[in-house]
């Protein structure tokens, strides 16, 4: 075989090995909104916005975890109350992060979707009743950054 | 009556424009006149070869298509008619309101103009905005989508008891 050829195919394959390795990091970040009660200080900037979004006051953080993923491998997150975030990255399109995420109770689903959320942009997934009630709700921020 | 007198009146007795009597007076003195009876017969002559001429004229005129087009043009008289009774039977204020809309109309076509150039802007991506989210499919029970605007934040609620905060 041509050396140059081999070196090229090597080069390659190790790029391609390379990207993905280097897939996208994914924060997840739970947390507790009340009718009540003080905030967290690491949530302050944006209590404001999470008060429009879902009309709760006092939001605290329950939980929060930091993960390298690589491109179209799942990964699963623990979430509180027994339940699970799962988060399958597909790629960039148009500086967003295309992914597929799954929250689930057990086995059940409740919420699949797959969304292209903008590069080191956040979205959020909400489990509650409506505002207001005793038992508050839990707020899941997911931010996706690729590399 | 004299020759003089025939002499004068011998147009109008061709044309029977005279009183009987004076047609009656002209006609016994041409008959017993030969130079007056000569002068009004070749004047009633003249006068009886023009009207022939006249009537072959008259005949050889082809008016087949004459009615057709007064019939089309009557139409289109009385169309433009029919439109101008309606205009006057529109009461003022409903045609100061046609007047009104049309300017409106014709404002709000202006406007759209440099709403479309402002279009042709930047490419979408560079645009969205911090937290700009495309949901391109979702499933689930009970859910509801909310957007705050001014980051573009996306939030999926599960309309679900939160479960409690343990780990």
């Amino acid at each position: 075989m041509n050396p140059a050829a081999l070196a090229l195919a090597l080069g390659a394959a190790l790029s391609i090995a390379v990207a993905g390795a280097f897939g996208m990091e994914v924060q997840i970040v739970s947390v507790r909104a009340a009718e009540r009660g003080p905030s967290d200080a690491e949530l302050q900037p944006l209590r404001a916005r999470l008060r429009r979004l879902v009309g709760y006051r006092s939001f605290r953080v329950v939980q929060q975890e930091r993960r390298q993923c690589s491109w179209r491998n799942t990964e699963e997150f623990a979430i509180p109350g027994g339940r699970s975030l799962r988060v399958l990255p597909k790629g960039m399109q148009d500086q967003a992060v295309m992914m597929q995420v799954r929250l689930l109770d057990g086995r059940r689903r409740l919420v699949d979707t797959d969304i292209r959320l903008r590069n080191r942009g956040t979205m959020l997934l909400g489990v509650g009743r409506q505002a207001g009630r005793a038992d508050g709700a839990l707020i899941i921020m997911l931010r996706a950054e690729a590399q | 009556m004299t020759c003089a007198d025939v002499e004068r009146l011998v147009d109008a007795f061709a044309d029977a424009e005279l009183p009987a009597p004076t047609m009656l007076a002209v006609a016994r003195h041409a008959a017993g006149c030969t130079a007056c009876d000569e002068s009004v017969r070749g004047l009633q002559a003249l006068h009886d070869s023009v009207a022939r001429v006249v009537r072959d004229e008259l005949d050889a005129l082809d008016l087949s298509d004459v009615w057709s087009a007064v019939a089309a043009a009557a139409d289109h008289v009385d169309a433009r008619r029919s439109w101008s009774r309606r205009a006057r039977a529109v009461p003022a204020a409903v045609a100061a309101l046609a007047v009104a809309a049309a300017a409106v109309f014709w404002l709000q076509g202006v406007r759209v103009v440099p709403t479309r150039v402002a279009s042709i802007g930047p490419p979408l991506a560079r645009r969205t905005l911090p937290n700009q989210a495309f949901i391109d499919r979702l499933a689930g029970k009970d859910l509801k989508l909310r957007r705050e605007p001014r980051s573009g934040t996306t939030i999926i609620w599960v309309n679900a008891a939160s479960g409690g905060f343990g780990r």
